[in-house]
């Protein structure tokens, strides 16, 4: 099964909803085909639901996002008002922004999830000692070497370590440091 | 000298690749397989580090990650 993290994208005016993804799309169209008859359609949606949802929004903003000809050869023209176009562009860089740090592995790594050149080596937990917030743990990783970590009791306890149970070390490259013994002067 | 570091794996040095401005160092560690040190090319320069030298892969118990199996 292949589990993948989504994020969803809103934008709000005072702790109100504005647009989300629908009405990103919405406005896009509206920008696109000059008309609103022309966008609902696009969109599978109804004129009317897409009036009262266009309505919504300024309503929420108190300004237009949207501005109709009412008359004359540009009859039934729809389009974005500076402030449509800004709340557009607004959402458009955010989602974008989320994406892209969906896709960079330097954030998984903020959030412990994935880690590039790490050490991953299996063992046999041995010893767990708690101790106040803070706890150790010594793992077997090949007979007799022991790794030593230093967790905080919550992790172990959420882990529900114990003596006897198989577990992967993982140690990142970058915090590992090479002792070289200098050569004994004769 | 003496270090606090819980952690010290005697080896020697399988590969050293260079990885713009850092090293990374392959230390074969009896028993444990490898373990891989990225370090600054800095550092090994001054340790004169390369292939067949005897040292230790060092790292603190708080930088220890521990995933359980099939948890």
């Amino acid at each position: 099964m292949n589990v993948k993290p989504r994020v969803k994208v809103w934008l709000e005016a005072d702790g109100e909803g504005l647009i989300g993804k629908g009405g990103a799309e919405l406005l896009k169209a509206i920008l696109d085909e000059g008309s609103l008859k022309a966008a609902s359609e696009k969109l599978g949606v109804s004129y009317k639901y897409a009036w009262n949802y266009l309505r919504r929004i300024e309503d929420r903003l108190k300004t237009k996002i949207v501005a109709s000809a009412r008359g004359g050869s540009e009859r039934g023209r729809t389009v974005l008002t500076e402030t449509g176009k800004r709340l557009l562009l607004k959402y458009t860089r955010f989602s974008r922004f989320l994406d892209n740090a969906l896709e960079n592995p330097e954030m998984w790594e903020a959030c412990g999830l994935s880690i590039p050149d790490k050490n991953t080596v299996p063992g046999k937990v041995k010893v767990v000692k708690v101790e106040g917030p803070a706890a150790v743990i010594k793992i077997e990783v090949g007979k007799p070497i022991e790794v030593v970590a230093a967790i905080s009791s919550d992790s172990a306890e959420e882990l529900d370590l114990k003596p006897g149970d198989k577990v992967t070390v993982i140690i990142k490259a970058t915090e590992v440091m090479i002792n070289k013994e200098e050569p004994a002067l004769t | 000298m003496k270090i606090s570091a819980r952690n010290k794996f005697s080896g020697h040095v399988l590969r050293v690749e260079r990885e713009g401005v850092l090293v990374k160092v392959l230390v074969a560690v009896e028993r444990v397989d490898e373990v891989t040190a990225l370090i600054t090319c800095e550092a090994a320069r001054e340790l004169e580090l390369k292939e067949g030298d005897d040292v230790e892969a060092v790292f603190k118990a708080t930088e220890v990650i521990i995933l359980k199996d099939g948890g």
